[in-house]
């Protein structure tokens, strides 16, 4: 028996696809979006936390299923939930906990960096002919097929990885009606968190450095890794502010959580919790998703040491101060 | 050892969304004598090895895709 993950893709019918669940895009050579059944709703702190969940499952070992991109758009059902809104970040800022609090409203889904949609954004400049249209196109798709409709869930907010605001652009013109906010946070503590242990993002090589306007040759010979770091946290707030003409927008600052989340960011994206919706989202502040068991607080950012304030001088402090004249309050 | 057989039934899981997620329900202690069960009901020859087989190959499939 040959593994699932090896064998030749489905030939499929239109309608086979209906009920399965995208939960990987494999970007290696062809691309092939990976098919399971997830029965449950996502609301973990990570998509992939409840793709691992699904995969657990004996079925989904021996019957998930292997598509090329054609079949997103042919086999998925033409019906999805529409986004609600869309969470953008600098990274470390406290937007894991905000779309947890998210997904504490009654009939929610909160997709939490979606691995496919990460696999579909890096296609740019690998597939020879691939154009804005198709790729706005592929994302909506995946969206609809992911999210399909349920009677227990009418609302549905997507948060991406940090990088992903550089695609703002292409993510506005596949969804044009969905407002988004980007999450920041003050400079030092960002580094100070990233200098502690770093993100993938961060790291040179893991998104193209021409789009954090960085000469490639530079990325991986004179730039050092903590001068990379500061430079791609700029890009991520430059690109935030020079697109928030692109749809409705918002900024909120990491000082303002956890209480914000229930006053203006509910009242940006046309929520109005109620009192029980309410009580659950404030019982997520104590359990910090990337700290389990510790109650959440806007840390105050610690003395930086002189590197670190360097680097937040040179990079971020000036994108910092825009962004906070333009934060929810 | 029937690969046909077990590809026949894919077929039929993907052809029927109730019969896959029944299958889905099915807890794992359970799984293999269920889905053996299931793909004689539908005519498909099925042993509880193929089963057992598919999954194991699965894992080790997995497990390289991270590692290359």
């Amino acid at each position: 028996m040959g593994a699932r993950l090896d064998v030749a893709m489905d030939s499929l019918s239109a309608a086979s696809l209906s009920g399965w669940t995208p939960i990987r895009v494999s970007t290696t050579g062809e691309p092939q979006v990976d098919w399971a059944i997830v029965d449950e709703t996502f609301s973990d702190a990570f998509f992939e936390q409840t793709i691992e969940r699904a995969m657990r499952r004996p079925f989904n070992r021996i019957f998930a299923r292997r598509t090329t991109l054609s079949a997103l758009e042919g086999g998925a059902d033409a019906t999805g939930l529409e986004p609600n809104g869309f969470i953008f970040h600098m990274s470390r800022c406290g937007s894991t906990l905000l779309s947890q609090m998210l997904a504490q409203l009654s009939a929610t889904i909160v997709l939490s960096e979606p691995q496919p949609f990460d696999a579909l954004l890096r296609l740019r400049g690998r597939l020879a002919d691939l154009n804005e249209e198709t790729l706005a196109g592929w994302l909506r798709a995946m969206i609809r097929a992911t999210v399909r409709p349920r009677p227990d869930a009418n609302r549905l907010f997507v948060k991406f990885h940090a990088w992903h605001v550089l695609e703002l652009p292409l993510i506005a013109r596949a969804f044009p009606e969905v407002p988004w906010i980007f999450v920041f946070r003050e400079p030092r503590a960002v580094l100070g968190s990233q200098a502690k242990s770093p993100g993938a993002e961060v790291v040179a090589g893991t998104i193209d450095p021409r789009l954090l306007e960085i000469d490639p040759g530079a990325a991986f010979q004179s730039i050092p890794s903590d001068e990379y770091v500061a430079r791609t946290l700029s890009a991520f707030c430059a690109a935030a502010l020079s697109n928030k003409e692109l749809g409705r927008s918002a900024f909120i600052d990491y000082a303002t959580l956890p209480d914000i989340a229930l006053s203006g960011l509910a009242e940006f994206f046309g929520v109005a919790p109620t009192a029980e919706e309410a009580k659950r989202m404030l019982e997520v502040m104590r359990l910090d998703p990337k700290d389990e068991g510790e109650v959440f607080r806007p840390r105050a950012e610690k003395d930086a040491s002189g590197a670190i304030d360097g680097l937040a001088t040179q990079w971020l402090d000036e994108p910092y101060r825009a962004l906070r004249a333009l934060a929810l309050q | 050892m029937s690969k046909a057989g077990l590809e026949a039934l894919r077929t039929r899981v993907n052809e029927d969304l109730e019969l896959a997620r029944r299958l889905y329900a099915i807890e794992p202690v359970q799984f293999t004598e269920a889905v053996t069960r299931v793909a004689m009901e539908l005519g498909c020859e099925v042993t509880a090895n193929d089963v057992r087989e598919a999954i194991a190959e699965w894992v080790r499939a997995w497990m390289l895709r991270w590692i290359r």
